[in-house]
């Protein structure tokens, strides 16, 4: 392989990795913030695709009005599904909040294919975002760079959310001990909701970007990439956001330079991340950047 | 002076206040009052009804009937909040920080003012100019598990006085400090009363009363037995009648008693400790019956892993006889079928286990024996009769039999514990630190229930950080330091002084 395809291999392993990282974030927010594991973030995936698809073709937004509309009822629909399935399940045990996020996926799932229908959908890729762009001897397609771009000034953003605002704080803290922290006089039902919104925000963005670069939706289109995100969230050690984005960004490189280098494997893509997965957990339970912390007692 | 002034003067005036609890009146008919300016301890032993007081100016729960004035206004409070917006600020016994979080983002937490964006460098500026003025030295921008507990408890003060609090309540803030610690805050809460605050400072140790605070309310299960009186001129003997209601000796009667055979035979033993290292190096001693050995050091010496070779639960090398039979390395059980007795330093993981009645608890160490034990099964009717024999024996305060070990108090813990090890008649009893945190009443009964099992002929061995304490219930007394023992004296002819410079090394005498 010349340095050419490993660099074009490269970009495209970055740009997948970039959509699994910012929907492990919406995993690992919560996970970090509730201990759980929200199995119908996929489904907000999913969402984000169909309402950005339903903007442009049933209300003939533009395409960027198109989007905002898609990320606010994506994210207005994860707020629901916190305040209406979560909330009131919190102060049981774990695993009732657990089969809660099941059922909502489910549910999720199915009011899809009845609403939007079991059928694939084409999604339209706005045209600039269709070109072929050369640089030097590498061609990619435009939305390469866009996908990485956007997904960067998200992480940036989000990282300075977490660190230098007041939202972001009170979250780190009620990451560590939800009990002292409402005692200190946060409202934590608000800062979880902010939480979620968040977490929704990315994936609606996620799944827009993710029907860009694939653009065919379906209302199961969310699964995998679900699957994918959350492997990608324990990989780099749940509840911790910057592990989130390195272990979405490397699961993408592996994924594309595994298929890139053996062409024949390429049907094994999937066992392929899983088998990471179980393999880093074998040594590094915690994940990459996450804490060995004593079990709390 | 007119009587207005005087008014003036109290920023803090409880009139009155009622508060029950399912079963218990918390507060029966209390009044306080805090002068402005002024530090007021605020006295009584566990379960007294101090926290329940302080919990009521704090806005934490609203009393049944009674008035509260501040400054001379009344005011009712709905939540926490509400009594920080009149300038009543509380540091609890168990700090609120996240351990995550710097001290400036833990002081700005849950405050309307920053807004969204934290500008920390502003906001630590801010903290170190109060910081300057209090004299409360800790580093804005260190997260909170660096921090010693004394600077947490420091933060804790900070973000009361950030809130523009006037009156600060200190829920007995020496029980977790080290003793230049303790100094440290005694300083702290002069230069904050010198700066204009008011303190309430609740405490049951009684030379730290005396040393730092102006006036004195004690409470004595539920009600005020004295209000407000000057601390100046008060002998620690009637400040310790005034709790406990009775006069306590601090001089124990010890009779003299000629010991007998030796029950405990310890030689050459050595422990590691939890990581890998030496932590009890050849030690060797004997205890016979009717005798209390103590043993001093300061923390971390080997006290605990020696504690632990002696009662089975820490592999070691060397032999423990009880009465000639060899008990090192084998399971607990052995030693309590040779009558060894323990009452550990950790009451809540070793000494009992928590979520369990005081009847499970009480019957943990002869639950196998006839009538408590059925065969196969348990005869529980006949179990809490032995456990109400014990409640009402020792003296255990607590609704029934069947209430949580961890809904007692300290003392009555503590109680328990020996309740449950003395009633099996032991021939050796290993105490570890068995009256710390304990109020004087509390202390006073553990210390003569020991003194009893000694005139019982039960070998004792004691290990304690309080060398009052070791003096006064010793025959003799071994020092340790860095897992050796470095001395054993007679009680009688040990001092402080001798006593104190083998604890930190500087003297060894090998009888």
């Amino acid at each position: 392989m010349t340095f050419d395809s490993f660099l074009q291999n490269l970009a495209n392993g970055i740009s997948l990795g970039s959509l699994y990282a910012l929907i492990a974030i919406g995993y690992t927010m919560v996970y970090g913030i509730l201990r759980l594991i929200n199995f119908a973030h996929g489904d907000l995936v999913m969402l984000g695709s169909y309402f950005a698809f339903y903007g442009v073709s049933m209300f003939f937004l533009p395409w960027w009005a198109a989007f905002i509309f898609a990320i606010a009822v994506t994210a207005g629909v994860g707020v629901v599904m916190e305040k209406v399935a979560y909330r009131p399940l919190r102060e049981f045990p774990r695993i009732n909040l657990f089969t809660a996020a099941v059922a909502v996926s489910f549910l999720l799932e199915n009011l899809a294919i009845v609403i939007f229908g079991g059928r694939p959908k084409a999604f339209s890729r706005p045209p600039f975002l269709d070109k072929m762009l050369n640089i030097g001897s590498i061609t990619f397609v435009s939305y390469t760079p866009i996908i990485i771009g956007v997904s960067l000034v998200l992480f940036v953003g989000l990282i300075l959310i977490i660190n230098h605002t007041k939202a972001g704080t009170a979250m780190r803290a009620l990451s560590k001990d939800i009990e002292t922290t409402g005692l200190m006089g946060v409202n934590t039902n608000k800062i979880i909701m902010f939480a979620f919104l968040l977490g929704s925000c990315l994936a609606a963005v996620g799944g827009i970007l993710w029907a860009i670069k694939f653009p065919q939706i379906n209302p199961l289109m969310g699964v995998m990439p679900g699957l994918k995100a959350f492997v990608a969230a324990v990989l780099g050690g749940i509840g911790n956001v910057g592990g989130a984005m390195i272990g979405g960004l490397l699961l993408g490189i592996v994924e594309i330079m595994l298929v890139a280098f053996f062409p024949s494997l390429s049907g094994y893509r999937d066992a392929f991340s899983f088998s990471i997965l179980i393999l880093l957990l074998l040594f590094r339970p915690t994940g990459i950047m996450g804490e060995v912390q004593p079990e709390k007692v | 002076m007119s009587s207005i002034g005087q008014e003036n003067n109290f920023s803090v005036e409880m009139e009155d206040i009622v508060l029950r609890f399912p079963g218990v009146l918390a507060n029966d008919h209390v009044n306080f009052t805090l002068k402005r300016g002024e530090i007021h301890a605020l006295l009584g032993e566990n379960g007294a009804g101090k926290s329940t007081l302080m919990n009521v100016l704090s806005g934490l729960y609203r009393p049944e009937s009674g008035t509260i004035k501040i400054n001379g206004k009344t005011i009712i409070f709905n939540s926490p909040k509400d009594a920080i917006a009149s300038g009543i600020g509380m540091v609890h016994q168990h700090f609120m920080l996240v351990p995550t979080l710097t001290v400036t983002e833990n002081i700005l937490l849950g405050l309307d003012e920053p807004k969204f964006i934290m500008n920390l460098p502003k906001y630590n500026s801010k903290i170190g100019e109060l910081q300057e003025k209090y004299g409360l030295k800790v580093d804005p921008t260190a997260k909170i598990w660096q921090l010693s507990v004394g600077e947490q408890q420091r933060v804790e003060i900070l973000k009361m006085l950030y809130r523009g609090v006037d009156i600060l309540i200190l829920d007995e803030p020496t029980a977790v400090l080290a003793p230049q610690e303790i100094e440290d805050l005694m300083e702290t809460m002069s230069a904050l009363v010198a700066q204009g605050k008011s303190i309430i400072f609740i405490s049951h140790k009684l030379n730290e009363v005396q040393q730092v605070a102006d006036r004195l309310t004690v409470l004595r299960k539920g009600k005020v037995t004295a209000e407000g009186i000057p601390v100046e001129g008060l002998t620690r003997t009637q400040l310790a009648e005034l709790m406990v209601g009775r006069e306590v000796i601090f001089r124990i009667e010890k009779h003299h008693k000629e010991p007998g055979e030796v029950v405990l035979k310890v030689s050459n033993l050595s422990a590691e400790n939890s990581r890998g290292l030496p932590a009890v190096k050849d030690v060797s001693f004997t205890i016979r019956e009717g005798e209390i050995l103590g043993i001093a050091g300061v923390a971390g010496n080997g006290q605990s892993e020696l504690v632990e070779a002696i009662t089975g639960l820490r592999p070691c090398t060397g032999s423990i006889c009880i009465n000639g039979q060899e008990v090192a390395n084998q399971s607990p059980r052995a030693g309590m079928k040779c009558g060894m007795a323990h009452i550990p330093e950790d009451r809540t993981g070793v000494g009992t286990a928590p979520n369990i009645s005081i009847t499970g608890n009480a019957i943990m160490k002869n639950y196998r024996q006839e009538p408590i034990s059925n065969g196969w099964r348990i005869n529980y009717p006949a179990a809490d009769e032995h456990a109400s024999g014990l409640k009402d024996l020792y003296d255990i305060q607590a609704p029934s039999v069947n209430t949580q070990a961890r809904k007692l108090s300290g003392g009555n813990l503590q109680k328990l514990i020996l309740a449950r090890e003395i009633s099996c008649d032991p021939k050796l009893i290993v105490a570890m630190q068995p009256t710390r945190g304990l109020d004087v009443g509390a202390i006073e009964s553990i210390q003569n229930l020991l003194l009893e099992q000694r005139s019982n002929g039960a070998a004792i061995l004691l290990l304690s950080e309080e060398l009052e304490e070791l003096f006064e219930l010793s025959d003799r007394i071994a020092v340790i330091y860095e897992g050796e023992l470095v001395g054993q004296l007679d009680a009688d002819q040990a001092d402080l002084n001798t006593v104190g410079m083998m604890m930190t090394g500087s003297l060894r005498s090998d009888e």
